[in-house]
């Protein structure tokens, strides 16, 4: 090897290793700017000072204790669960059938309702807020936890039918089609073949909606009678400062949330298809 | 024979466009009946409307005497297999089978036993609780099929049933589809492009051309006598040529022929029913021109011969008793009166 050969070749043999350790480093912040608060939160949450100094003082878990001893808490977590299940539970029943009228049916103006059923998406949650509470006052509806249920699951709506929409076009017609042929009427077709074939897309927009009702804030702002769901409930503590007791419930929903997404993972699991 | 199914007049309209126009047929009981057709002759949406999964623009659909016309499918005495062989995937090749059966009412026990044997009659006995996605090709071939027949429908509805195998695996499949067709004696009715298929398999081939039933017939009348220059191209090859018979004479590319037909029109003859011989060959009905192109086909060479203003395709077999003449030979080629064919064209076939 010549000298003209090492100054050609040696920049290029150390740049491989400076490439990868600009890509480790690059997704190293990446990370950091993701789970970084996250962290902090579950950290703080453990710390047996009030205030948000480092290092930590030390560890406690007083805070957890206090929670649960805390029954405006409690019952705001219950009233997140009713509402987030409802609205999820509402939303599927509404939005899956909603999906394959979209995907098998063909009705007129059938363009303008797929746009239709997937505006409240864009939609500020103010404004679906400000106009369903209108409507129910017109009807002279008393606001309560329902009434949050019927918000949030018009806006829920176009995330599930876009998902199990998506996974209905690429499953194939033919199923239905030799379901029916072999003697299966149309609910026999539809919870034998086709359920079970879109299940992993129900779940997930099912877990996706239970997910974003359970932390929605503006339509419940609006839509809320006297009773409060967990985040409406942290918002109006914060308002007495960021206290640990709120450390201490954050890491309780980043635990649940840890859960959900387990749980998700091992329904969605699929079993092996080679097409 | 009764006829199993009887279309009269059924016409489909997508919007402007005809995919069936006006076709009438019957199918008798046992038959096996293949609807031949290019692509987008409407030989699919025929059998769909039988199937019903597609709703006729007009017409009638009989099965067995019975109008099924605005049945849908779960009501309807027929099965189909189809292109893709739609095996449910999230269930076991056992499940697949036994699902007609257990939808119509059937308990399990004896759906099960049914399943069994319907998979052992298409030699898959031991696959019973093998998953759909982890057969091959012809297995879920055979898969459908037996979830097809299990349940002993009227008519059996085959959609290009092969077209999803390799070229082997297919023919292989061509046998063994008619062995089935005598062995459970149900109707079969196939809808496929491949006229090879067409032949070796169906007792009958009913030949389709944008959304028209062209021609009828069995495989062997179909081949050796076509009615129309549509049909003896499509199955097959075949030399066409215009010209006006007179005291038996006919103009092939301005050399005379002796043909049995009269008339002016299309006349036409099969490149393995001419011969060629030595230039210096003297008689009737003797072609002469050069060798154009050679194509080796293992079995036979095809030689196209420039005749004139034209050119003619001969089949020479390669049974080691001719040699094949060189690209630009001087040749003669021989095809006896009996063997040309007088072939309707489109405007006579019209009519």
């Amino acid at each position: 090897m010549t000298a003209a050969d090492r100054d050609f070749t040696a920049p290029r043999r150390i740049a491989p290793r400076m490439e990868k350790a600009v890509w480790v480093l690059g997704i190293a912040l990446i990370l950091a700017f993701l789970y970084l608060p996250i962290v902090i939160l579950v950290a703080y949450s453990f710390n047996d000072s009030r205030s948000l100094s480092w290092p930590m003082s030390g560890v406690t878990l007083e805070w957890y204790r206090t929670l649960a001893a805390n029954e405006q808490l409690i019952k705001a977590v219950g009233n997140s669960l009713y509402v987030a299940s409802c609205s999820t539970l509402l939303t599927l029943v509404i939005g899956v059938p909603a999906a394959l009228a979209l995907d098998r049916v063909n009705f007129p103006g059938k363009g303008v309702f797929r746009k239709l059923i997937l505006l409240p998406i864009a939609l500020p949650g103010i404004i679906t807020g400000i106009s369903m509470l209108t409507l129910f006052r017109m009807f002279g509806l008393n606001l309560s936890l329902e009434t949050v249920i019927i918000g949030h699951a018009t806006a829920l709506l176009a995330v599930v039918v876009t998902q199990v929409y998506a996974r209905l076009q690429r499953l194939p017609k033919s199923y239905e089609e030799a379901s029916s042929d072999l003697g299966a009427g149309v609910l026999r077709t539809f919870f034998l073949i086709t359920l079970p074939n879109i299940r992993t897309a129900v779940i997930g927009a099912g877990l996706l909606s239970f997910t974003l009702s359970f932390d929605e804030i503006p339509v419940t702002f609006f839509l809320t009678g006297r009773d409060n769901t967990l985040p409406m409930y942290i918002w109006s503590t914060m308002r007495r400062g960021l206290t640990p007791e709120i450390n201490a419930v954050g890491a309780l929903i980043v635990l649940a949330s840890a859960i959900l997404i387990l749980i998700s993972v091992l329904l969605l699991r699929d079993k092996p298809t080679g097409r | 024979m009764s006829d199993i199914i009887r279309i009269e007049r059924l016409t489909k309209r997508f919007g402007p466009v005809i995919g069936v126009d006006d076709v009438t047929l019957a199918v008798a009981e046992g038959e096996f009946v293949t609807l031949l057709g290019p692509s987008g002759c409407g030989k699919s949406t025929l059998l769909r409307m039988i199937g019903g999964f597609e709703e006729p623009t007009s017409g009638r659909i009989l099965l067995a005497g019975k109008d099924v016309t605005a049945l849908p499918p779960n009501r309807r005495d027929v099965n189909m297999v189809f292109q893709d062989y739609a095996l449910f995937p999230h269930m076991s090749v056992g499940k697949n089978v036994a699902y007609g059966l257990r939808a119509g009412g059937m308990s399990k026990a004896e759906a099960t036993a049914q399943a069994r044997e319907a998979l052992d009659l298409v030699g898959l006995a031991d696959r019973y609780d093998a998953g759909a996605h982890q057969l091959s090709g012809g297995q879920r071939q055979r898969v459908a099929l037996a979830r097809a027949i299990v349940r002993r429908p009227k008519v059996l509805l085959l959609d290009e049933p092969l077209s999803a195998l390799d070229a082997n695996l297919r023919e292989a499949m061509q046998v063994e589809l008619k062995h089935l067709h005598t062995k459970v004696g149900l109707t079969f009715v196939m809808v496929t492009h491949d006229q090879t298929e067409a032949l070796t398999m169906s007792d009958r081939v009913v030949v389709m051309r944008e959304g028209r039933v062209v021609e009828d017939g069995a495989p062997a009348a179909l081949y050796e006598a076509p009615a129309t220059a549509y049909v003896a191209g499509f199955i097959g090859t075949t030399n066409v040529f215009a010209g006006r018979s007179e005291n038996g004479v006919v103009s092939c590319h301005g050399q005379p022929l002796r043909v049995m037909a009269e008339g002016e029109g299309l006349f036409g003859f099969r490149p393995e029913k001419a011969q060629l011989r030595p230039e210096t060959t003297t008689g009737d009905n003797l072609l002469r021109g050069d060798v154009a192109e050679v194509l080796y086909q293992g079995r036979n060479a095809r030689i196209t011969v420039r005749i004139g203003d034209g050119e003619v395709i001969v089949d020479q077999p390669l049974n080691g008793s001719a040699a094949i003449p060189a690209p630009g030979a001087r040749v003669a080629v021989h095809v006896a009166a009996d063997r040309i064919m007088r072939l309707r064209d489109d405007r006579e076939a019209a009519e």
